[in-house]
């Protein structure tokens, strides 16, 4: 059964803007927040946020138990704030074998976790009456709801397949 | 572009109409401000210029692309079109002929500017609620 890896793409909004800090020397002043938000490859800030667990498999036959979502250090976040896979990065510690998709699933539902996160800062951000846009914060939730979603349908498929296998006849 | 990266490019224009709205507002509200231009001068009508962002990408051949990412502002442009006097002599801001120089500034314009950005806005929105749309069917498979 193939394993769709790319359901969870990682996502490339921009992270939520930083409170003004310091002069644009580009942009007209007062207008610094917006100007700077639509330049190419204005840098991305990060709201902080609490670490996200790491998932630990038990030893499940291997020969040591290994921790999805690590390798020696969390996963580097990428331009948008997100955790970039981390499977493929270390090929040594990558789970093979019957297991193989418990690597991909684990970092789907971190990026599902992560974008729900996102939303909530987002939301937080602009109840507080924060420097943040509304579309941003619509957006935001809107791609946390549809993440949830490919989540709930990925779901879905594996308890069917699961459940036709169990009905196969021994 | 998949789902995420086509609601980036919508949300750079959201962000791009809101920001020309602001300017607009800002030369609403200083239509009669005689200090506070360059040069100490009155204040000068401002323009949004946009321009198209790309981003560089690699493509599935691994070969360094320019994707299209949505709008950017070029830059702030101040209309240099000449101010317009008024004969006003016991006026401070008066030059010695007697007339000030107000903002070169016409609200029809704005208006009409403005009016412009507010439906590019909501084109904008309509575009994220059909790519969330089509997202919502391509779950239903």
């Amino acid at each position: 059964m193939p394993f769709p890896i790319d359901a969870f793409p990682s996502p490339n909004l921009p992270a939520i803007p930083p409170t003004p800090s310091g002069p644009n020397p580009q942009g007209p002043a007062g207008f610094g927040r917006l100007y700077d938000r639509l330049q190419e490859n204005s840098p991305p800030a990060m709201l902080p946020m609490r670490p996200i667990q790491p998932i630990v498999m038990p030893n499940l036959g291997m020969n040591q138990a290994w921790v999805v979502g690590m390798e020696g250090t969390v996963p580097p976040i990428g331009r948008d704030g997100l955790r970039q896979p981390s499977v493929g990065r270390n090929p040594q510690r990558d789970p093979v074998g019957p297991l193989a998709f418990l690597g991909p699933l684990a970092d789907g539902i971190q990026q599902v976790n992560a974008l729900q996160e996102r939303a909530s800062a987002f939301a937080n951000e602009a109840a507080i009456g924060g420097d943040v846009d509304l579309h941003d914060v619509m957006i935001a939730s809107e791609e946390a709801g549809v993440a949830m979603q490919v989540a709930l349908q990925i779901r879905n498929k594996l308890v069917e397949a699961y459940q036709d296998i169990n009905r196969m006849q021994v | 572009m998949g789902f995420f990266d086509s609601l980036t490019t919508s949300a750079s224009g959201l962000t791009a109409q809101r920001f020309r709205m602001d300017v607009i507002a800002n030369n609403l509200a200083n239509a009669t401000s005689t200090h506070g231009g360059a040069d100490g001068g009155p204040y000068r009508r401002q323009l949004a210029i946009f321009e198209a962002r790309a981003e560089h990408r690699r493509d599935v051949e691994d070969r360094s692309v320019r994707t299209p990412n949505g709008v950017k502002v070029a830059r702030v442009f101040e209309d240099e079109s000449p101010f317009r006097l008024v004969y006003e002599p016991g006026h401070p801001d008066a030059n010695p002929d007697g007339y000030i120089a107000y903002p070169n500034i016409n609200p029809v314009q704005e208006m009409t500017d403005m009016i412009s950005a507010t439906r590019s806005y909501e084109a904008n929105v309509t575009v994220i609620n059909a790519v969330k749309g089509m997202a919502q069917k391509a779950l239903e498979i």
